[in-house]
């Protein structure tokens, strides 16, 4: 079962082309909760004009941020209310250090890649792409979610697909990346607010 | 050299021939040496968006991960329906598999 952390829309036909496709859980980052074909989790993006929407984080079934500098990054590790870190540009500037990845590892929190963004910047995001995965799949314990960014139709691929790219850039097996990864991260998730106690 | 067929769906229907072109230069520049000398070939080109394009074994993750590149540009979709290892179970498969983007198509 494949899983997608990043869906940007609740249009019915592409959820159904999502489940024919073997998606069986998604994470919304919109709002409209009402989709019934699979399990949907809300997902908070924190972005930097929208810090102050950290309030509302009871709302959400999980948080993440996109950096925008290595400073804030600091901060937001070691945030509880946090659950993953974003990464949805090619810029450099605000990716987590070595050190850094180390303490995301250490607090728990998961490193997002929403790949759709990147690979529309074509040769130059492949090689951004390659380089983010060699880099932080040698981090221990550090927990990595590959999502596709899903806005409409033309925004989905076969996850069997994106799971042979990342092989043919980095020879990884990007298999758990897309769906045991996000589906433990939802779980832990969900613990950690106490949904489940 | 053993093939495999990969069936694709792409919507809308029109950009069937551009796909193909735009597959074949990504998988040229993935593939790298591995492609001198190897055609992607077409088997069959269905009316309503689907394709099914013949590959050598070990070539089909470079066309796999062109399909993820491919069409960006100008939003097109294209998924794979199912990779087989004969000809006939894939033309099999791309005359009964309902066609991926069906919902899309009154929209």
């Amino acid at each position: 079962m494949f899983v997608e952390l990043h869906l940007g829309t609740t249009d019915r036909p592409v959820i159904n082309l999502l489940k024919r496709l073997g998606y069986g859980l998604a994470a919304l980052t919109v709002g409209n909760n009402d989709i019934e074909e699979i399990p949907t989790f809300r997902k908070l993006v924190i972005t930097q004009n929208s810090t102050w929407k950290l309030r509302m984080v009871k709302n959400f079934d999980i948080v993440s941020v996109i950096p925008w500098s290595r400073f804030v990054l600091n901060k937001f590790i070691s945030d509880e209310r946090i659950d993953l870190i974003t990464i949805n540009d090619i810029s450099k500037n605000a990716l987590p250090t070595k050190p850094q990845a180390r303490a995301m590892a250490r607090e728990g929190k998961a490193l997002e890649i929403v790949i759709n963004p990147i690979i529309n910047h074509g040769e130059q995001g492949l090689a951004f792409l390659r380089d983010l995965i060699n880099e932080y799949t040698t981090v221990d314990e550090l927990m990595i979610v590959i999502s596709q960014g899903i806005n409409n139709v033309t925004d989905i691929r076969n996850p069997r697909d994106i799971i042979e790219l990342i092989h043919v850039l980095s020879s990884i097996n990007a298999a758990p990346l897309i769906s045991d990864n996000p589906y433990e991260l939802i779980v832990n998730a969900m613990y950690r607010r106490g949904v489940c106690t | 050299m053993h093939m495999r067929y990969v069936i694709l769906d792409v919507y809308p229907s029109d950009r069937v021939d551009y796909v193909l072109a735009e597959l074949n230069n990504w998988f040229r520049l993935l593939a790298g040496k591995d492609a001198i000398g190897v055609e992607l070939r077409v088997v069959k080109k269905y009316e309503i968006g689907r394709v099914i394009v013949g590959v050598p074994n070990p070539l089909v993750k470079y066309l796999r991960s062109a399909i993820v590149i491919v069409g960006r540009s100008n939003d097109t979709a294209l998924v794979t329906v199912k990779v087989s290892g004969t000809m006939r179970k894939a033309l099999a498969i791309a005359s009964s598999v309902q066609y991926l983007f069906h919902e899309f198509q009154n929209m």
